[in-house]
């Protein structure tokens, strides 16, 4: 999987999870920027990454989680996925 | 220090109280259902078997407003996690839960750190809560060597236990009845079961009304 991949499937999740009206991700978007990110929606977010990339993620690993960037190098860690550069 | 406070429940109490010292991210297995004790212990020695089974599923509701959903082979009571009983939503909260109850169990590998267990009375407890509390925590050690239990009563008149790694006191209530609790109380108390040393085993107490030292110094 490439991370291109990563990021696609990351902006699948949060479009089940947030609606339709969410902006373009970027690396630093967080709880704080994003409207209606709370621990309910972390959850709701949880399940859906674990369903789409097929990984199982655990609390502490959850907990160290900052932003959207955090989010998608865990998954590149789980995944092993190479870097694809832009373009 | 970030200390990680666990809640057992029986409500929503506990850890409304603990995300406001420690805010986290993510939601316990036990933050906002409620339970009897009889019942949490009996889940986590199934490891949470049959957990949310469609056909266990009851709703309650208040006139036309579903109030709450109880899973009746726990008698585990989800009063804020239902939007409705569509299948979808239905999925969604389950999904979730298994998540939670897969992260509970996570607590007892030896590579995460220590968890504080923090269980609050609960009304269906009935009079033999304590002895349920010293099972509970019986059941957790016996999962996990290093696992410290707080249980908090609402029984003015039981001396504080401090036996080991287990604790109990009497948890002081709000001037208020707000159900939040004593926030004072909560913070005093989770922070002497952190950092007072677990191995201290108990001292003599005046017969009468108690009040748990730890609930009585200042922060």
């Amino acid at each position: 999987m490439t991370d291109m991949d990563i990021q696609a499937g990351l902006r699948t999740v949060f479009l089940e999870v947030f609606g339709s009206g969410l902006p373009p991700l970027t690396p630093a978007m967080c709880a704080a920027t994003v409207p209606g990110w709370d621990s309910i929606r972390m959850m709701a977010i949880i399940v859906g990454l674990e369903r789409h990339f097929g990984v199982r993620l655990r609390a502490r690993e959850v907990e160290a989680l900052d932003d959207v960037g955090d989010i998608a190098a865990l998954l590149r860690r789980k995944l092993g996925a190479r870097q694809t550069a832009p373009g | 220090m970030t200390f990680r406070f666990i809640s057992l429940g029986g409500d929503c109490q506990p850890a409304v109280q603990i995300n406001s010292l420690n805010p986290t991210r993510t939601r316990s297995f036990f933050d906002v259902v409620s339970i009897p004790i009889a019942q949490t212990i009996a889940l986590i020695e199934n490891d949470f078997q049959d957990l949310m089974l469609t056909e266990n599923l009851r709703p309650v509701y208040v006139e036309d407003t579903l109030e709450r959903v109880v899973d009746t082979r726990w008698d585990l009571h989800f009063v804020h996690d239902f939007p409705s009983l569509e299948p979808e939503a239905v999925e969604a909260v389950r999904a979730q839960y298994l998540v939670r109850a897969r992260w509970f169990m996570d607590l007892f590998d030896d590579e995460e750190a220590p968890p504080y267990f923090v269980r609050r009375w609960f009304n269906g407890d009935g009079p033999e809560d304590e002895r349920e509390a010293i099972r509970l925590f019986e059941l957790l050690r016996s999962r996990r060597r290093d696992v410290r239990l707080l249980y908090l009563h609402n029984d003015p008149f039981r001396p504080e236990r401090v036996f080991g790694a287990y604790r109990s006191a009497y948890l002081l209530p709000p001037d208020n009845a707000h159900w939040v609790g004593n926030t004072g109380a909560w913070r005093t108390m989770l922070r002497d079961f952190a950092l007072r040393p677990h191995e201290e085993t108990g001292f003599a107490l005046p017969a009468g009304k108690q009040r748990p030292r730890f609930a009585v110094r200042s922060a």
